[in-house]
């Protein structure tokens, strides 16, 4: 009997993982790799615009002005006939470390206010899960645009102001994870042993919140690089002539006829954020057991 | 009972919200680095001593910082929101004269991303990891990831200016004459006005910033519908349904849905921030003159009552949707009311 159903046991539960595993798996590779390739290309693009563009992104050409794009001008020239293609790519350099950059110092500080919350609990809890709240009740662009307002247009402005809209959902996330990790019996041992708040944070419940918290972060220099580009849309963030790309959106409307001029950088940030995303995506898959085995 | 006191509890949580929010509002406005006047006052007026004297009355600025938020506080309650520098009229009469038209506009967001958004979701989750499934994931990501702005703009591009199937920005044609605004609403006053001519026009104004900013939220409604309909698909339930040997349709139509759709009216609810924030843009680039153009001006104008204004309000009506949200949720499910 029981030399009978235990070889069931052991090869139905193989037999099924491997059919349920395989596609998911195989679909979590691609998303890292399109990804990864996407991120990639723009990043070196970035590293090289200098010696990749055509032209320099400031160079003026008034007798070419809005032209349509050719072989010399592959993707047109603006209303001054700077070459739409030497600024995008001149453009990656302010986009992707700026967004980089932001997300990267609203992580950490968020994470650190959740840290602290979930693991402190009681009063300080309450009160720091509130402040997160208010701050989640406003539409991000709509804080955004009011702090840059606050502080005087300029990219440096916009990124602050984009850090202090972005941090409170790291914060929630990190507290979640805190507060799931810290009922552990390993943390309360640590507890128990006498050893310091700060070094079980640091050494037992960190490592454990890393991996969400960089799948949100990843997913979130997309939603920065997206909203960068809407400030300066606006006009409170980059300053003309910087080649931004939200701020050459911006030059490209109400000039239907010119299609060229708002269609190519917006299709830069789609794909750069499509990469950022696809990215996540992956990493989520990959990073996360319990989705794996689904 | 514990529905009573869930909802007490929400109602609290909402009014400490709605204390937090007009903080940060007074905070941001005390970044300004330059004379604390020029947050209410334009700059001619700021070099009037005499108004600048009952100013620094009305707003408390010759006390301490907490009285002065205590002023702050204050005024805001009693609605008085400051002066716009561009309109020169209060903030709060400009806010409701274009508020109507933001909510027009996010209401036919929201119709068009709910109506293709849940069949979308629906159809990916009966077809999972098949090829409605995959192109349901594309189709979200590509509208995660583009700028509304530029959708926009794209859209005016090829639907008006090349292939004129939908009228150019603003509300109306120029040569119509906006309705009596009874309700604000362009679609309801031109009925009550009886102006075909203007509701049609109104309709057709509205379809292409609606359909823009709903593409926008369409892809968090259809991966929520697709997410909770396949957790609900694996329940003990429908397998139940399954046994007894109904109809995929009955089961995914009359037992699976119904409790799916739960989780999609909370995110209906949840996504009215990013409605927002994607009506600030969509209404710049169509012209729509609601509250986000309104606050997208005034940023440029360095207009702080009336950014602030418009910051404070939408906060404000997050707090509210989400406290409408929470309590149909305690109604329907139960289970939520145990904390």
């Amino acid at each position: 009997m029981a030399g009978g159903a235990h070889p069931i046991a052991e090869t139905a539960p193989v037999g099924v993982s491997v059919a349920v595993l395989q596609p998911r798996r195989r679909r979590a590779n691609q998303a890292l790799i399109i990804g990864a390739f996407i991120v990639g290309t723009w990043s070196v693009v970035a590293l090289a615009a200098p010696l990749l563009a055509p032209r320099t992104p400031l160079a003026l050409d008034v007798m070419k002005r809005l032209e349509p794009p050719s072989s010399t001008h592959p993707m047109g020239t603006d209303e001054v006939g700077r070459d739409i293609l030497s600024r995008i790519f001149h453009g990656a350099r302010i986009t992707i470390p700026t967004a980089v950059g932001v997300i990267l110092v609203a992580s950490v500080s968020g994470c650190a206010v959740g840290a602290v919350a979930g693991y402190a609990g009681g009063r300080l809890d309450e009160v720091l899960m509130r402040v997160v709240d208010v701050v989640l009740a406003f539409p991000p662009i709509l804080l955004a645009m009011a702090i840059t307002a606050a502080l005087g247009p300029g990219l440096r402005h916009a990124m602050l102001a984009i850090v202090l809209v972005s941090w409170p959902e790291f914060s929630r996330l990190m507290r979640g994870q805190v507060l799931s990790v810290k009922h552990n019996d390993y943390v309360i041992a640590a507890q128990a042993l006498g050893v310091p708040a700060r070094r079980v944070l640091w050494a037992h419940v960190l490592p454990n919140a890393f991996p969400p918290v960089l799948v949100k972060a990843t997913l979130d220099i997309g939603n920065a690089i997206i909203l960068t580009a809407a400030l300066s849309f606006i006009g409170l963030g980059a300053i003309p002539p910087e080649p931004e790309w939200g701020a050459m959106i911006a030059a490209g409307q109400a000039k239907f006829e010119y299609w060229w001029v708002a269609t190519f950088p917006g299709l830069a940030i789609l794909s750069v954020v499509l990469g950022f995303n696809f990215l996540g995506d992956g990493l989520q898959d990959l990073l996360n057991p319990r989705l794996r085995r689904d | 009972m514990r529905l009573l006191r869930y909802l007490g509890r929400r109602l609290a949580l909402a009014v400490v919200s709605l204390f937090g929010i007009v903080l940060v509002a007074f905070l941001v406005a005390h970044m300004v680095p330059a004379d604390p006047l020029a947050i209410v006052l334009s700059d001619q007026a700021t070099k009037d001593p005499s108004i600048r004297a009952a100013y620094v009355k009305r707003w408390g600025l010759d006390r301490s910082l907490p009285e002065q938020f205590g002023h702050y506080l204050l005024n805001v309650l009693r609605g008085d929101l400051g002066e716009s520098f561009t309109t020169r009229r209060p903030v709060l009469r400009d806010l409701a004269q274009h508020l109507p038209a933001t909510i027009e506009l996010s209401l036919a967001a929201l119709a068009f991303s709910v109506v293709i958004g849940v069949p979308l979701g629906i159809f990916a989750a009966v077809r999972h990891n098949r090829v409605p499934d995959h192109a349901a994931r594309v189709i979200s990501l590509v509208g995660a990831a583009s700028p509304i702005f530029w959708t926009g703009l794209l859209a005016l591009y090829l639907f008006y200016y090349r292939l004129n199937w939908f009228p150019g920005p603003g509300r109306l044609e120029p040569y119509l004459q906006y309705p009596l605004p009874v309700t604000g609403f362009i679609l309801l006053d031109s009925l009550l006005a009886g102006n075909a001519e203007t509701f049609r026009s109104g309709l057709r104004h509205l379809l292409l910033p609606g359909m823009v900013l709903g593409w926008f939220i369409m892809g968090i409604i259809a991966r929520t519908t697709r997410a909770a309909l396949l957790e609900i698909l694996s329940a003990d339930y429908v397998r139940t349904a399954r046994s007894k040997g109904l109809g995929e349709r009955t089961v995914v139509g009359s037992h699976a849905l119904r409790n799916a759709l739960i989780p999609v009216v909370t995110v209906t609810g949840l996504a009215f921030a990013s409605v927002m924030s994607g009506a600030v843009l969509t209404e710049t680039v169509f012209a729509w003159p609601g509250i986000g153009r309104y606050a997208v001006t005034a940023s440029t104008h360095l207009d702080y009552p009336a950014i602030l204004g418009v910051t404070i309000l939408t906060a404000v009506i997050y707090v509210i949707v989400n406290l409408v949200v929470d309590t149909l949720y305690g109604v329907l499910d139960p289970r939520i009311r145990v904390e």
